[in-house]
């Protein structure tokens, strides 16, 4: 009995000391990436006939620093946060749903679609009834995707690229036919009335009540996935599939739901973004935000609670290129390198854990 | 001529860490023989294939390929040696032909002639007698068809030493017929053959030398005509050739008739169970298992046990024939496995990692799975955090699990200690049906003890066990009745102590 309880604690301390070991690789990965990708990125701005340091500067200062800037990057976190809320839920649950950018664009459309009937109600529950249209437009979207998957098998990553491109084609030909603006210029439809508008909440910035959405979203979905029955029942189905079915869960039912539950704040960010900045719906209003939302998730570590922070790293990020993009000469692109390189550098460190 | 043995390991050890899989085996393999490695599962057979083939290196001992020292690095430089091996899991391409698939790893590079390709195959085919469709999609053949392509894939390498892996655990008794013709006249080209198997029949039928391994040791190698089916099981069994096999009178008989009710908890009739592949496991079998009893399934692994409890857990359904259980009305299969829990059926499933538990997830998560309605842990939805790891604590204490806490990831234990923690959350709530499957497999003896201790304590208190288990040992300890299913077909049931052990030996041997 002795000798077995100290067999057993010899092997518990042999694990930690081998974690402790395991750490400093990782961390070690973790800086060559980002130095390797720092080095990478100062090699390109050079070439675009910058000096790396102003350029850093500036992206830092207009991205972070001044208060117009932060501003910007807030309203830019705001659709980003919402969409990579839902992702979180999905990725938590082994569903690599790549399709936001689709359900996004779905639920905009049903709920822009809506705008007219509900345009006559008091003010707020015009409102709260479009942020629902979007939002059971876009679980529709997600849960096509859900139902070709537990009926067909159909790999959820392929499904949800493709249906990205019937929807933005679908909105495409919206925009400039059933719902286009009636002087017929642009692929866009007509202003919304103000009574439909969130209201900004400060002054002088481009914030709107949206923010109060997102952070309630925030809440709820952290709630709803580290306390509740259905957040755990996802996280057995993403960590151990075999035995989330053994216990009894319907894996069927937690894959569509959790496409549907992803493409629901998808829908919400999108109609956000349209009753808080845009006023309407144009054509490319949130340019590849559900892909820029999948690393926000990663980023935050499917952590709800951390989503936010990402987001408006990544707002900050966006704006800052923006400014370096207008005043040097160093092209945009640039943020969607440093995109990649955070991407890269999070896989990395994942597979190096899942190694270890 | 080649005399002396093809291949022969000169005491061999293998250990993991400090678990010793193979203990000092000794082996030689003639040219031309077909020799049989045979044991339970964990006996060490599979191992010492890994061994033979390349895939590992034996931590002791040598390997010899006709008297000559080798020690491979990887399966290639065992191919090189002229060691070829089948295995039980086929690795082929559905969507290519089988010649397209045939070349796969055998063609060199460049353009594929195929209607070289197609003659080689045929030829091949012929030399062992089979018959093949070069041009046949792979998806579209059964398991013996693919088996085929597999074995002349080995064949195509020119071997001098054939290992085969389970091969006829999967086939129909008439495809089994054809694949020992093509054994016969693979022997009579000169190749040795060493047939992995836990089918006696398979070792009578074509071995010509018999090994059996048992706890990672070879307990007895000898000429087949030396044995009787029954000695073997024995050997496998206990390591002893027909001793320690006396039927022991069951002391608890008349207790455990006492405690049953009238109507059984679980009604099985005419059941009909196909393997994944599609293969009959279980031709027809009836039980019932009343209240208060523990009825055990023997029988060598892959006999249809793991088909049956999946299908009475409603993770599989049954091709044919019908389960009832007394708690939920109607057919068995008309009901979601969420809704045979909290009816009352409990599972402890015989791969415990892969089926039991997360492994990155607390004791205390671990626990609450498979509790998810329980109005103690969860309420409208929201879980109680505090009610589930004080619950985790308490069974922490009373299964004697030895863990930091209960917010320890399950991962970090011992696997003793994990099976007691899926034990301890599949008697929560006293089910009425408890399904075990290998409840007490590679446990050290006293904690075998005390899954088998539970399950006694559970029987007493009135639940109906089917307990599934390979160990008769454990068999004639605690369960009332036993079955036995052996190829394709159910023996019993019969009460424990109206049988002996030599009985269900001749049935698992499929006497």
């Amino acid at each position: 009995m002795d000798g077995r309880a100290l067999n057993d604690s010899t092997q518990a301390s042999a694990g930690h000391t081998s974690t402790a070991r395991r750490l400093s690789p990782e961390a070690r990965a973790a800086i060559l990436t980002l130095v390797g990708g720092a080095l990478a990125l100062a090699g390109l701005i050079l070439l675009a006939g910058e000096s790396p340091a102003r350029v850093l500067t500036l992206m830092l200062r207009e991205g972070f620093l001044t208060l117009n800037g932060l501003g910007a990057a807030a309203t830019r976190a705001i659709p980003l946060c919402l969409i990579a809320l839902g992702l979180a839920a999905s990725f938590r649950a082994g569903i690599y749903n790549i399709g936001a950018d689709g359900q996004l664009a779905v639920g905009t459309a049903v709920a822009v679609a809506c705008a007219g009937s509900v345009a006559g109600l008091p003010f707020g529950t015009g409102i709260a009834l479009l942020l629902i249209a979007a939002m059971l437009g876009g679980a529709a979207w997600g849960a096509v995707a859900g139902l070709l998957k537990v009926r067909f098998g159909a790999n959820e990553i392929v499904t949800t690229i493709m249906l990205n491109y019937i929807a933005a084609n679908v909105i495409g030909w919206l925009v400039r036919g059933p719902i286009q603006e009636p002087m017929r210029m642009f692929p866009r439809t007509a202003r919304l009335p103000e009574i439909l508008r969130l209201p900004i909440l400060f002054e002088g910035t481009r914030i709107s009540a949206g923010l109060i959405v997102a952070l309630l979203a925030v809440v709820i979905l952290w709630f709803l996935l580290t306390r509740t029955r259905y957040g755990f029942s996802l996280a057995v189905m993403g960590l151990n599939s075999s035995a989330a079915r053994f216990s009894g869960l319907s894996r069927g039912r937690l894959t569509g739901g959790v496409l549907a539950l992803s493409g629901a704040m998808a829908g919400l960010a999108g109609i956000v973004e349209v009753l808080g900045l845009h006023g309407r719906l144009q054509e490319g209003f949130a340019p590849g935000f559900g892909i820029t939302a999948i690393t926000v998730a990663l980023l935050a570590r499917l952590n709800p609670l951390l989503i936010p922070v990402a987001a408006l790293g990544l707002g900050g990020l966006y704006v800052g290129s923006a400014a370096v993009a207008r005043d040097t000469a160093v092209p945009f692109p640039l943020v969607s390198i440093i995109e990649a390189a955070v991407i890269f550098g999070f896989l990395l460190i994942s597979v190096l854990r899942r190694k270890a | 001529m080649i005399s002396g043995p093809i291949l022969a390991l000169d005491g061999v050890s293998k250990s993991y860490g400090d678990v010793l899989a193979i203990d000092d085996v000794s082996l030689n393999i003639a040219v031309g023989e077909v020799f049989a490695l045979i044991g339970e599962n964990g006996a060490g057979k599979s191992t010492i294939v890994k061994m033979m083939s390349g895939e590992i290196a034996p931590s002791r001992g040598t390997i010899r390929v006709l008297g000559e020292k080798v020690a491979f690095s990887s399966p290639r430089d065992a191919l090189a040696r002229g060691i070829s091996v089948v295995h039980q899991h086929y690795a082929l391409v559905p969507d290519f032909t089988v010649a397209e698939n045939f070349a796969l790893g055998t063609a060199p590079l460049g353009r594929l002639d195929r209607s070289a390709l197609n003659r080689r195959i045929r030829t091949l085919a012929a030399s062992v007698g089979v018959e093949i469709d070069p041009d046949a999609l792979v998806g579209s053949l059964d398991v013996a068809g693919q088996q085929k392509i597999e074995i002349l894939k080995a064949l195509a390498r020119e071997p001098r030493f054939l290992i085969l892996d389970e091969p006829a655990a999967v086939l129909s008794p008439e495809d089994a017929d054809r694949l020992f013709l093509a054994i016969e006249r693979i022997r009579r080209q000169g190749i040795s053959v060493v047939l992995v198997t836990h089918r006696l029949a398979d070792v009578f039928r074509i071995c010509d030398r018999v090994a059996v391994m048992r706890m990672g040791r070879l307990v007895v190698e000898g000429d087949v005509t030396n044995f009787a089916p029954e000695d073997l099981i024995s050997l496998m069994m206990t390591g002893e050739r027909g001793a320690a096999l006396p039927s022991q009178p069951c002391a608890r008989a008349a207790t455990a008739t006492a405690a049953r009710g009238d109507t059984p908890v679980l009604q099985v009739r005419d059941l009909e169970l196909h393997r994944a592949n599609g293969s009959v496991a279980v031709r027809s079998m009836s039980f019932d298992l009343a209240a208060g009893e523990i009825l055990a399934v023997a029988g060598v692994e892959g006999n249809g046990q793991t088909e049956l409890v999946r299908s009475i857990a409603g993770l599989e359904r049954q091709a044919c024939g019908s389960i009832g259980f007394s708690a939920l009305e109607g057919e068995l299969s008309s009901h979601s496995p969420q809704a045979l829990r909290q009816a009352g059926l409990a599972h402890v499933p015989e791969d415990r990692i892969h089926d039991g538990i997360v492994l990155t997830q607390s004791l205390a998560e671990n626990l609450l799975l498979g509790h998810l309605h329980h109005p103690a842990f969860v309420r409208k939805g929201v879980i109680r955090r505090d009610s589930v790891v004080r619950q985790t604590t308490q069974v922490i204490q009373d299964y004697g699990i030895r863990t930091t806490g209960p917010m320890q990831p399950i991962g970090r234990l011992s696997g003793g200690n994990q099976q007691k923690l899926v034990l301890a959350r599949e008697f929560m709530n006293d089910p009425c049906l408890l399904l075990a499957a290998h409840p007490s497999r590679g446990l050290d003896i006293r904690t075998s003890a005390l899954v088998q201790g539970l399950l006694i304590e559970h029987r007493d208190r009135g639940a109906a066990i089917l307990l599934v288990s390979a160990d008769l040992d454990e068999i004639w300890a605690i369960a009332d009745r036993v079955i036995v299913l052996s190829d394709t077909r159910m023996h019993g049931p019969v009460p424990i102590h109206e049988t002996t052990r030599q009985e269900v030996g001749a049935w698992m041997a499929g006497h």
